[in-house]
C-alpha cells in the first residue's frame, strides 16, 4: 500500500530539513574563521553571505512545523533524501561564490561530491584556490562521511522527535553504542583521534620537506580528512601526485584502510578486542578481494612494461586498487593516464575494486564487502544443497558483530541492493557513452560516482555536458543513500504529483 | 666539404637526434597528450611555479609547474631551483619559468611518478600578488539574509510563547 504524506507529515519533513540546513550553515563558520585568521577576507564575505542564507532558508523550512514534531519511519526515510539535496545547495552556496566554478551547478556538483564523499571535482584553476574554500570543500567530506544525520545528532541540533529514525534512515542500522546519540559521538571520537594522527604524522612530514606551517599543517588536515572520510578531494589539481612522496602514500594508504572500516570494528579496536576482526565475514571478504585484485593489477601492470618495477606495481597498483576499493579515491596518475597506460587488466581491477566498495557501517561506499561475502556465502550454500542428499538440511553460518545464520531474507536483500548498483554503474556509463566518451571510460567513471570513489579518467571536468554533470550527481546521491531514500523520495514526489492530477480533473 | 659534413653526422650519436625535441618550450598539458611520443627526450616546459618546493632527501626538490591548466612535476637539484622564489597560490602568481630537462612518462626512480629529471631552469617572469577585493553585493546579500534568519527566529519564539501561554 502507497502512504499519501498529508500536510502534516510534510510540515515535519520541512522542519527536519530546515534544522539539518541550520546544521550545515553553522559548519561554515569553521571556514569563516579560516579566512579571518588567514586575512582572506573576500573569501570571508563569501561565508558570512552563504551563513547567512543558509540559516534564513533553514529557519524558513523550520517554522513549518513546531520543535520536538514526531516523525515516523517513512518521514524520516525522505528527510534523509531529501537533506543530502538541501545541503548541496546551501553548501554550494560559498564554493560558487569563490570564482573557482564555471556555474552554480558546477559548484552544487562538488557540494553532492564532498558531502557524498566521492571527490570527483569540477573546480577550476584549483591550484589558486584559497585555503578557507579548500577548507569547506574537504569539511563536506567530513560532515557527509560521518553522515548529515549523525553530524547533527553529535551537535544535538533539534532532532529530538525523529532521531533513531533520521539515524537509520542514513544507512546506519547498526548500533554501536546502546542509543544513537552515544552512537553518533563515538562516530565523531574516532573520527577525531585517525583525523589528529593523520594530520600530525602528514604536517610533519611536510614541515620536514620545506612546507610553511600554515599550508603545511593545512595540507595535512585537508589530506587526513579526504582519506579518512575516504573522500579524495585534494587542494592541489594534481592530488596525491602533488607531494611525490612514498612516505605520504604509507600515511594515506593507512587512513583509507581505517576510513573503510566499520565503524562497530573501530569499536573493537578501541577495546582491545582483535578477535572480531579476524573473524568478521566483512573484513575477511574484503581482505581477500583487496588480495585478489591487488595480483592482478601487479600482473596487469607489469604486462604495460611502462610500470613494471616492484617499487611502480606497489606505489601505482596496490595504492590505486586501495585508494579505489575503500572509496577514497585519491590518485597519482594523471586522468588520462587510465585509458591508455596501466593496460586493461589493471583497469577492469580498479574498476571492480570501486564497485565492490568497502565496509558497511564506514564512511566507504559501493557494494560494500558485507553483501559480497554474503552473496558468495549463499552461492556457496546453492552448490551444497544441489550437491546434497535430498533430506539434507544445509545451514550456513557466518560472523559479523555476532554469529548469524544466512537466510533466504538476508541473501534477497544483499542481492537487490547488488543489483541496484550493478544497473546504476552499466546506466551511467550507458549514458556516458551515449555522449560520445569511449565506453570503458563512461563505465569506469559511472562506477567511480556510484560507488562515491572520485577516481577520474578526465570525462568528470567543466566541459562535460550538463546532462551528464546531472546524472552522475544523482548517481552520486542514489550510491550514497543506498539507493531506497531516494526511491522513497522520487516516489512520494510521484504520488503527489498524481494526487494533484486527480484533484485537477 | 660535403664529406666532412657526412663525417661530422656519421660521428654524432644517433640516440643524440632521439633524445632531444627541438626544444621550443612545451605547456603541460601538451606534454601530458604526448607523453608516449615525448617519453625519455629532452624536453622545456614553461609555465607557473605553484605550491612550494618540496624537498626531497637526496638534495633534491619537486617544482610543481602549471601551464594550460595541467601541472607537472619537476624533479631537480635544489640550486637549480633556487632563482625561483615566488609561488602561486590564492595570493599570489608565481615566477613564470622555462625547465629543460628529461621527460619520463612512469619514472622508475620515482615509483612511476610522471615527470621531468630537470637540467636547467630559467625564470622568465617573476611572479606577483593577486588581489581580491571584497564584493559588497555579497556583503549585502548577507546582511539581507541575516535578516530573514532573525526575523524568522522571531517569529517562531513567539509562536512558541503563545501557545505556551494558552
Amino acid at each position: 500500500m502507497w502512504v499519501d504524506r498529508t500536510r502534516a507529515d510534510v510540515r515535519a519533513i520541512a522542519h527536519y530539513i530546515g534544522v539539518l540546513v541550520v546544521g550545515i550553515g553553522l559548519l561554515m563558520l569553521l571556514p569563516l574563521l579560516t579566512a579571518v585568521v588567514l586575512g582572506e577576507w573576500a573569501v570571508a564575505v563569501d561565508y558570512l553571505a552563504g551563513l547567512g542564507v543558509s540559516l534564513a532558508a533553514g529557519v524558513l523550512l523550520m517554522l513549518a512545523a513546531p520543535p520536538g514534531t514526531r516523525l515516523s519511519h517513512s518521514n524520516a526515510l525522505l528527510v534523509t533524501g531529501l537533506a543530502w539535496l538541501a545541503a548541496t545547495l546551501v553548501a554550494a552556496v560559498p564554493l560558487a561564490f569563490s570564482g573557482n566554478y564555471a556555474s552554480f551547478l558546477d559548484a552544487a556538483f562538488d557540494a553532492m561530491s564532498g558531502l557524498t564523499t566521492s571527490g570527483l571535482t569540477l573546480a577550476q584553476d584549483l591550484d589558486h584556490m584559497s585555503l578557507a574554500h579548500n577548507m569547506w570543500r574537504h569539511l563536506t567530506h567530513l560532515i557527509g562521511g560521518q553522515g548529515i544525520v549523525v553530524a547533527a545528532l553529535s551537535l544535538a541540533i533539534g532532532l529530538r522527535g525523529g532521531a533513531i529514525s533520521l539515524y537509520q534512515a542514513e544507512g546506519r542500522e547498526e548500533r554501536i553504542m546502546p542509543n544513537v546519540m552515544h552512537s553518533a559521538r563515538f562516530i565523531w571520537f574516532v573520527t577525531a583521534v585517525w583525523v589528529t594522527l593523520g594530520t600530525l604524522a602528514i604536517s610533519a612530514l611536510n614541515m620536514v620537506r620545506g612546507m610553511s606551517l600554515v599550508r603545511g599543517s593545512l595540507h595535512a588536515f585537508f589530506a587526513a580528512v579526504a582519506t579518512f572520510d575516504t573522500g579524495g578531494f585534494g587542494p592541489m589539481s594534481q592530488n596525491a601526485l602533488y607531494y611525490h612522496s612514498p612516505v605520504f602514500e604509507f600515511i594515506t594508504l593507512v587512513l583509507m584502510l581505517a576510513g573503510t572500516l566499520n565503524f562497530n570494528l573501530h569499536a573493537d579496536l578501541w577495546r582491545g578486542d582483535l578477535r572480531e576482526i579476524w573473524s568478521n565475514i566483512e573484513a575477511r571478504t574484503l581482505a581477500i578481494n583487496m588480495g585478489l585484485l591487488s595480483l592482478a593489477v601487479a600482473i596487469g601492470l607489469t604486462a604495460t612494461r611502462l610500470f613494471g618495477s616492484p617499487g611502480e606495481v606497489i606505489r601505482k597498483g596496490v595504492y590505486h586498487i586501495v585508494s579505489a576499493n575503500t572509496g577514497t579515491g585519491h590518485q597519482t596518475l594523471y586522468a588520462p593516464q587510465w585509458g591508455t597506460d596501466v593496460g586493461g587488466l589493471a583497469f577492469a581491477a580498479v574498476v571492480l575494486a570501486m564497485a565492490f566498495g568497502g565496509m558497511a557501517s564506514s564512511t566507504a561506499g559501493g557494494i560494500k564487502a558485507l553483501r559480497v561475502g554474503v552473496i558468495v556465502k549463499g552461492i556457496i550454500q546453492r552448490v551444497r544443497v544441489s550437491l546434497a542428499p535430498p533430506s539434507a538440511v544445509i545451514r550456513t553460518r557466518y560472523h559479523h558483530i555476532t554469529d548469524q545464520t544466512l537466510t533466504d531474507e538476508l541473501l534477497s536483500g544483499a542481492l537487490l541492493v547488488f543489483v541496484l548498483y550493478v544497473v546504476t554503474y552499466i546506466s551511467g556509463g550507458l549514458i556516458g557513452a551515449a555522449y560520445g566518451y569511449p565506453a570503458a571510460q563512461a563505465i569506469f567513471e559511472s562506477v567511480s560516482a556510484t560507488a562515491n570513489v572520485g577516481l577520474s579518467t578526465g570525462i568528470t571536468s567543466p566541459a562535460m555536458p550538463v546532462g551528464l554533470k546531472l546524472v552522475y550527481m544523482v548517481q552520486m546521491w542514489a550510491g550514497r543513500l543506498e539507493f531506497i531514500a531516494l526511491f522513497a523520495v522520487f516516489a512520494s514526489a510521484g504520488l503527489a504529483f498524481r494526487r494533484r492530477k486527480a484533484r485537477g480533473l | 666539404m660535403t664529406l666532412i659534413a657526412a663525417a661530422l653526422i656519421l660521428a654524432v650519436p644517433a640516440h643524440a637526434f632521439a633524445a632531444s625535441t627541438d626544444l621550443r618550450s612545451l605547456s603541460a598539458t601538451s606534454i601530458l597528450a604526448d607523453r608516449a611520443e615525448l617519453d625519455g627526450m629532452k624536453v622545456t616546459l614553461h609555465g607557473e611555479a605553484i605550491g612550494e618546493l618540496l624537498l626531497t632527501s637526496d638534495d633534491g626538490a619537486w617544482l610543481s609547474v602549471l601551464s594550460d591548466g595541467t601541472a607537472l612535476g619537476v624533479h631537480l637539484p635544489r640550486d637549480i631551483a633556487e632563482p625561483v622564489t615566488r609561488f602561486g597560490d590564492y595570493e599570489t602568481t608565481g615566477d613564470e619559468v622555462r625547465v629543460t630537462g628529461e621527460f619520463r612518462q612512469a619514472c622508475d626512480e620515482h615509483g612511476g611518478d610522471m615527470d621531468i629529471h630537470a637540467t636547467s631552469l630559467e625564470v622568465v617572469a617573476t611572479g606577483t600578488s593577486r588581489q581580491h577585493p571584497v564584493m559588497m553585493w555579497k556583503a549585502g546579500l548577507a546582511v539581507v539574509a541575516f535578516g530573514v534568519a532573525g526575523a524568522g527566529t522571531r517569529y517562531s519564539r513567539r509562536r512558541r510563547l503563545a501557545v505556551e501561554g494558552e
